[in-house]
């Protein structure tokens, strides 16, 4: 159908910056996994992979900001969309950085604490799930506005988790026999995976507001 | 000479329904922030034109001779126009949405009974009757139209951002529509007094009532656009389409009845229809009410005002 051709263009590279948003955040798990294992090679190897997704979401998202600018879209909703898209990018910059960290600094995690270490980062990258369920409900209609919005909420549960087990790896840090500057730049690191649910729960909020408005 | 002056007339009462009710074509869609305030200005200067030019001489015709009869004079016709005129500078002033039908009514009743003239009660009857029923057909209309249209837009399994983009665009066409039958509405009242002469051709008295319309909407329209669009109740997009769709149907239809209503009830008409939709709560009481008197004192104070202002200029200057 010609008509909204623009627009649907825009949708489909929404589509395409999420599915690399959560390719760049599962990659980022990968190479956290392989850090905390000790394979270093295999972690530098998959960073990099995931600094080069986040360079492709971005790329992306300037593609969609030239469509959207370029006439797609009414102008109330233009801003709305493109707000939603930089804010997902925000989620897989959160994970680069992330990667960069761990990669850059080289924190040494002691063996008691690898397992802490291991659950948050899994329960971190694991909001990326519900927050692209909620979008493709939102954009595609694949589902009703409430499941989008159940979607949303369920974002903001597994930040909730994360901060819950934030508090009990930094207490585990800092209640240890770890040097005070050890103990820094562990929770340093620690804070640099919560920020990647933090970036996603506002990417949730985003979307809830777009959802909202346009219920009736 | 005489002429110029009496059409210079017409185009300031023009003048006023643009400023007045341009934002009743407009409100609703600048008010949910779909079109900037100057775009929207130059889509109703468009359709209000070619409005007037296509179906406005039913009103005209109403307005000329269909409430007085007979010829009048050029004073008469004067000083109807500038009553009228005046009421609506005011309340463009004082920022309510007004009628200019009801003002150009109620200044030609004033001046009928001034000059002695046989007035077409039965005639006035069916305005004033009209004046209650167009807001309220027009609620109805609204009120299913919003139903209607929430529970398809619900049923729907397509991208809700392409829907409200879809919704958003026939809103802005539901606004071309109003300022289409604005024009075809109140070009009539600009310059049906001046038809009762029977001088100059009717689709010139359209055209310049069509343009001096355009150029009140363009020049101080944008006063009255806030109280439309945010004042009575603030308007989604699916809401100002079905406002503006069902004020434009309701204004297009009495148009074609040769009935002159009032813009302004209709759009407030259809606003407390979706409103009624979403729930009375939502409806700003005081707004309402600052119109319905607005629209009662209007006809009444251009009767009056245009009687002793005809009785006095007759006895001190012929």
């Amino acid at each position: 159908m010609i008509l909204f051709k623009k627009e649907k263009e825009v949708i489909e590279l929404i589509e395409k910056h999420a599915d690399k948003v959560e390719e760049c955040v599962s990659t980022s798990l990968s190479t956290l996994q392989a850090y905390l294992n000790g394979d270093i090679a295999s972690a530098k190897k998959l960073a990099r992979e995931t600094d080069n997704l986040e360079t492709q979401a971005d790329l992306i998202r300037h593609h969609v900001r030239d469509k959207l600018y370029g006439g797609a879209y009414m102008p109330l909703l233009r801003e709305d969309v493109y707000k939603l898209v930089e804010s997902l990018d925000k989620v897989a910059n959160a994970a680069e950085k992330c990667c960069d960290a761990f990669l850059n600094q080289r924190p040494v995690v002691p063996e008691f604490l690898k397992q802490d270490f291991l659950t948050v980062i899994i329960v971190s990258t694991g909001v990326i799930k519900p927050l692209k369920h909620a979008l493709l409900c939102y954009l595609k209609g694949l589902c009703p506005m409430e499941v989008s919005r159940q979607h949303a909420k369920d974002v903001g549960l597994i930040e909730s988790k994360v901060d819950s087990l934030d508090w009990d790896l930094t207490k585990n840090i800092f209640s240890s026999d770890l040097t005070y500057s050890h103990k820094l730049h562990l929770k340093i690191c620690v804070e640099h995976i919560v920020d990647l649910t933090d970036k996603a729960e506002d990417a949730a909020d985003c979307l809830e507001v777009v959802a909202l408005k346009a219920m009736i | 000479m005489i002429i110029l002056i009496l059409l210079g007339a017409g185009a300031y009462v023009g003048w006023n329904i643009g400023a007045n009710d341009a934002a009743n074509c407009v409100g609703t869609t600048v008010g949910c922030g779909l079109i900037s305030y100057k775009r929207a200005v130059i889509l109703v200067s468009v359709f209000v034109i070619a409005g007037s030019l296509v179906d406005g001489d039913h009103v005209m015709k109403t307005i000329g001779k269909g409430i007085v009869s007979q010829q009048l004079d050029y004073l008469a016709i004067f000083v109807a126009l500038l009553c009228s005129g005046g009421f609506v500078t005011l309340a463009t002033f004082y920022r309510i949405p007004t009628s200019t039908s009801q003002a150009i009514v109620g200044g030609v009743l004033g001046i009928g009974l001034a000059t002695g003239a046989q007035i077409q009660y039965s005639k006035l009857i069916i305005i004033a009757e009209s004046w209650i029923l167009c807001p309220i057909l027009v609620m109805g209309l609204a009120y299913g139209l919003y139903f209607l249209l929430t529970m398809f837009i619900k049923r729907l399994r397509v991208g809700t951002l392409l829907v409200q983009n879809a919704l958003g665009w026939l809103a802005v066409m539901s606004a071309c529509y109003v300022s289409y039958s604005m024009g075809a509405n109140n070009a009539g009242n600009a310059v049906g007094p001046i038809a009762n002469l029977g001088i100059v051709h009717p689709q010139i008295l359209l055209g310049i009532g069509g343009v001096s319309i355009a150029i009140g909407a363009l020049t101080y329209g944008k006063k009255v656009a806030d109280t439309v669009g945010k004042g009575i109740t603030p308007l989604d997009i699916p809401g100002a389409f079905v406002a503006q769709m069902s004020s434009a149907f309701g204004m297009h239809l009495f148009s074609i009845l040769g009935i002159p209503v009032s813009t302004s009830s209709a759009i407030v008409g259809a606003v407390v229809g979706v409103g009624l939709v979403k729930g009375a709560k939502s409806i700003s009481k005081k707004t309402i009410l600052t119109i319905l008197v607005g629209w009662v004192l209007t006809p009444s104070l251009a009767a009056v005002t245009a009687f002793f202002l005809y009785k006095f200029l007759k006895g001190f200057f012929i």
